[in-house]
C-alpha cells in the first residue's frame, strides 16, 4: 500500500501539475494530476494563493492556476531537494 | 603528560595536508547545510537531518585535526646558551592544552560522525546498542593515545559498515546512479586503511590524504550533479 504523502509532497505535486501544463491550469485538472479531493484543493490552493506561489487569473469565463515566479523558485528548490535525498539514500 | 604514539607526515607533506583536510571541511559544510535546509523544508523524515549533523560533526573533526597539526608544524626560533656560546636554531614548538585538546577532539568528533553516518542507513538502534557503541568509540579514542591505528581501524570498521550498508539499501530501491556515492564512501574506507600503516612506511600517510580528498571531492561532484538534476527537472 502507498505510503501517505506529506504535506510538502502534495504542495510539489501541485506545483509539478500547474508547471506541467505550461504554467497554468484549471482548478479541476489540477485537483486530477494531483490526485486530490476537493475538499483538499480548497484548503492547498487557498494556502498557495496566500503566499503568493501561484495566482488565479480569469481567462474566458473559466478559473485558471497560474504559477508565479516565486512559485517557480520554491519548486525547483523542492526538486532539488526530492533530488538530493534520492541520490544521498534519504 | 601522558605519553602519545604521534605518527607524522612527510616532512615535505607538512602543511599540504592542512590545505587537503580545508577542501574536506568545505565539501562537508556544504552538504551539511543543505541537507539541514531539506530536513527543515520537507521533514518527511529525520534522516537529512542526522546526515547533517554527521557531515557537521566530521567537519568539526578536521578544523580539531588542523589545529593538531599546526600546533606541531609551527616552527620557532630558540635561542640556547652554552657556556660562552649561544646557539640559534629551528624546532617544533607545541603548545600542549591545544594539542591534547584537539588530538581528542578529532579522534572523538570523528568516530562521532562516522558513526551518525552510520545511523543514517542502518536499522534503528535501541538506547542501549548507542550506549555500547558510544563506549566503544571513548575506548577507541583513549587507546589511539598510546596506539595510533586503533583509532583509523575503527574508522575503518565504521565505514566499511556504513558503504556496505548503503549499497544493500540501495540495490533493495534498484537505484544505479547512487553507485557514484558508494564509490565515494569507499574511497574514504580506503582512505583510513592506508592510514593504518603509516608507522611502516612514511608515504602511506599522502596516500591515504590523496585518497581521501578524492572521495570527498566526488563527494561534492554527487552533490552538485543531484541539485543539477533537480533544476533540469524542474526546467522540463
Amino acid at each position: 500500500m502507498a505510503k501517505k504523502r506529506a504535506r510538502i509532497d502534495i504542495i510539489t505535486d501541485m506545483l509539478s501539475s500547474i508547471q506541467n501544463k505550461g504554467g497554468e491550469i484549471k482548478p479541476t485538472h489540477l485537483m486530477y494530476k494531483s490526485n486530490l479531493s476537493h475538499g483538499q484543493l480548497v484548503s492547498y490552493l487557498d494556502e498557495l494563493l496566500e503566499k503568493e506561489l501561484v495566482k488565479k487569473v480569469k481567462k474566458k469565463e473559466y478559473d485558471y492556476i497560474i504559477l508565479t515566479d516565486k512559485g517557480f523558485s520554491l519548486l525547483s528548490r523542492l526538486k532539488e531537494m526530492v533530488e538530493f535525498e534520492k541520490t544521498f539514500g534519504l | 603528560m601522558p605519553e602519545f604514539d604521534l605518527v607524522y607526515s612527510p616532512h615535505w607533506f607538512y602543511g599540504k595536508d592542512i590545505a587537503i583536510d580545508s577542501v574536506s571541511i568545505i565539501v562537508l559544510l556544504l552538504i551539511a547545510f543543505f541537507s539541514y535546509q531539506c530536513y527543515r523544508t520537507r521533514k518527511t523524515c529525520k534522516n537529512p537531518l542526522w546526515l547533517a549533523v554527521s557531515f557537521f560533526l566530521l567537519a568539526l573533526s578536521f578544523a580539531a585535526k588542523i589545529l593538531v597539526n599546526f600546533t606541531l608544524y609551527r616552527e620557532v626560533l630558540r635561542t640556547e646558551s652554552i657556556g660562552p656560546f649561544s646557539m640559534i636554531y629551528e624546532t617544533m614548538a607545541a603548545s600542549p592544552v591545544l594539542f591534547i585538546a584537539g588530538f581528542f577532539a578529532y579522534r572523538v568528533l570523528t568516530l562521532l560522525g562516522l558513526y551518525m553516518l552510520y545511523s543514517v542507513y542502518s536499522e534503528r538502534q535501541s538506547f542501549t546498542t548507542k550506549v555500547l557503541i558510544m563506549f566503544f568509540i571513548l575506548m577507541s579514542t583513549h587507546l589511539s593515545y598510546s596506539s595510533y591505528y586503533a583509532f583509523h581501524v575503527t574508522a575503518l570498521a565504521l565505514l566499511a559498515l556504513t558503504t556496505y550498508t548503503y549499497i544493500q539499501k540501495m540495490c533493495e530501491c534498484g537505484m544505479k546512479t547512487s553507485l557514484l556515492l558508494a564509490f565515494s564512501y569507499g574511497l574514504i574506507t580506503l582512505s583510513q586503511f592506508f592510514f593504518i600503516f603509516i608507522r611502516a612506511q612514511e608515504s602511506l600517510y599522502v596516500i591515504g590524504e590523496a585518497v581521501q580528498l578524492v572521495g570527498y571531492l566526488l563527494l561534492a561532484f554527487i552533490f552538485l550533479r543531484a541539485l543539477y538534476h533537480g533544476k533540469k527537472a524542474c526546467a522540463n
